[in-house]
């Protein structure tokens, strides 16, 4: 395999893109992908302050990277999700990550800060981790990027998984999911603005980007997210990608380009559905009720006995 | 050659020499959702695997998504509760996808 701009020895064959590339002009085709994402949606003016949210995984390590490249301040924010062993190896590579660059890492854990953790919590509320998951760290990243008036929180969202979570929506024909599918979700009261710079890369490609950057990630599964829906649309769109290189990209990117707009609300960036938000009465948090989910979720959680995550599976 | 497997972590054993593209044909691995590694370093496609090569394949397919929708639309909140919801928490989550 020969790199397409070099001629040299090849590292990575890209199919989508037909091509292959020596580290490189791979690491500069990355660069080039983010770039031309955050300007082609409006992510980021030059110089504003980026709060990246942190798990310890490829695609968030590789999109902190990959913003300090581009010249933008930074700074990381790890959620300690209490998953056991898989939290404590995850934590360290987000803290070596930090650490080398002598960049600041914000670090918040659940237990230590709202009294549970994902295990406990998916118990408590008879909810999917997943699910727990999520509700936890948007209140966090949404409070720590308030507080910390920061221009912007950046996520590690590539393209696989918004192909993914596209896929998912269109088979249950989510009309109100699809409306909020976007790379960018602008500021609004008791919101930050929400990027997601990495749409357009693959998660093979931040995978790459990582080893040939020498950024040591969490490779490792979440122990909880083992038979997630997502991860079957992700098996499923790769299989079709196989055979038609770029369908993932045209999927997506068709859709902003040609669908999206079909699916917006009468608000401007979709959030809420015309449903009328108001502070929540304990943290302030935006909320169509009194109290808003995440405060309720972490009530139940915190007064229920602990549950130990599940143990990583090791095959004999 | 030695062959490291991920998710969950094994290893197995395969006779070389073999073509990278072959040997994940035969592991039944699908080449979107993998990346193959020699020591530190990206093995490509092409490349032909030696009998006494330690190899690691690493899955890249990660992440577990809040799969369910956490705040319910104005249509379906017209409509009353949904049946199958925990109220208390689709009551406020703003889904970030």
């Amino acid at each position: 395999m020969k790199c397409r701009v070099c001629k040299g020895p090849a590292v990575i064959d890209v199919r989508r893109h037909n091509a292959n590339f020596c580290a490189e002009h791979f690491l500069r085709l990355c660069r080039d992908q983010v770039a031309k994402a955050i300007s082609q949606f409006a992510m980021l003016a030059p110089g504003e302050r980026v709060l990246v949210a942190v798990s310890g995984g490829k695609d968030s390590l590789a999109l902190w990277d990959l913003l300090l490249e581009l010249g933008y301040p930074t700074d990381g924010l790890y959620v300690g999700l209490g998953i056991g062993d898989y939290s404590d190896s995850s934590a360290t590579y987000a803290r070596a990550f930090a650490a080398e660059r002598d960049l600041e890492l914000i670090e918040v854990d659940l237990r230590e800060t709202h009294g549970y953790d994902i295990p406990t919590g998916a118990k408590a509320a008879k909810r999917a981790p997943c699910s727990v998951c999520g509700i936890s760290k948007r209140h966090v990243f949404d409070r720590a990027a308030l507080d910390g008036g920061y221009d912007a929180l950046a996520t590690g969202h590539n393209l696989d998984d918004e192909a993914a979570v596209l896929f998912g929506n269109v088979l249950r024909w989510e009309t109100d999911y699809l409306a909020r599918q976007q790379p960018v979700l602008p500021a609004r009261d008791g919101f930050p603005r929400k990027i997601k710079p990495l749409v357009r890369l693959g998660e093979r490609e931040s995978a790459a980007y990582c080893i040939l950057r020498g950024i040591d990630y969490e490779v490792e599964e979440c122990p909880m997210a083992v038979g997630n829906k997502h991860l079957g649309y992700k098996e499923a769109l790769n299989a079709i990608e196989t055979t038609s290189p770029g369908s993932k990209q045209q999927f997506y990117f068709g859709y902003l380009e040609r669908a999206a707009s079909r699916f917006t609300t009468d608000e401007e960036d979709g959030v809420g559905d015309g449903v009328a938000l108001s502070a929540c009465q304990r943290c302030g948090a935006p909320t169509p009720g009194e109290v808003c989910g995440f405060c309720r979720l972490a009530e139940r959680a915190s007064q229920a006995q602990p549950v130990a995550a599940p143990v990583r599976k090791m095959a004999s | 050659m030695k062959v490291l497997l991920r998710n969950p972590r094994r290893e197995v054993e395969v006779d070389g020499p073999i073509r990278v593209f072959t040997l994940l044909d035969r592991l039944e691995l699908n080449r979107e959702s993998v990346l193959v590694l020699r020591g530190d370093t990206l093995v490509p496609g092409d490349a032909v695997l030696d009998d006494t090569d330690e190899i690691e394949i690493r899955p890249v397919i990660s992440g577990g998504f809040d799969s369910l929708p956490t705040l319910r639309s104005g249509a379906e909140q017209r409509r009353g509760p949904a049946a199958s919801a925990t109220p208390e928490l689709l009551s406020a989550a703003k889904p970030l996808k």
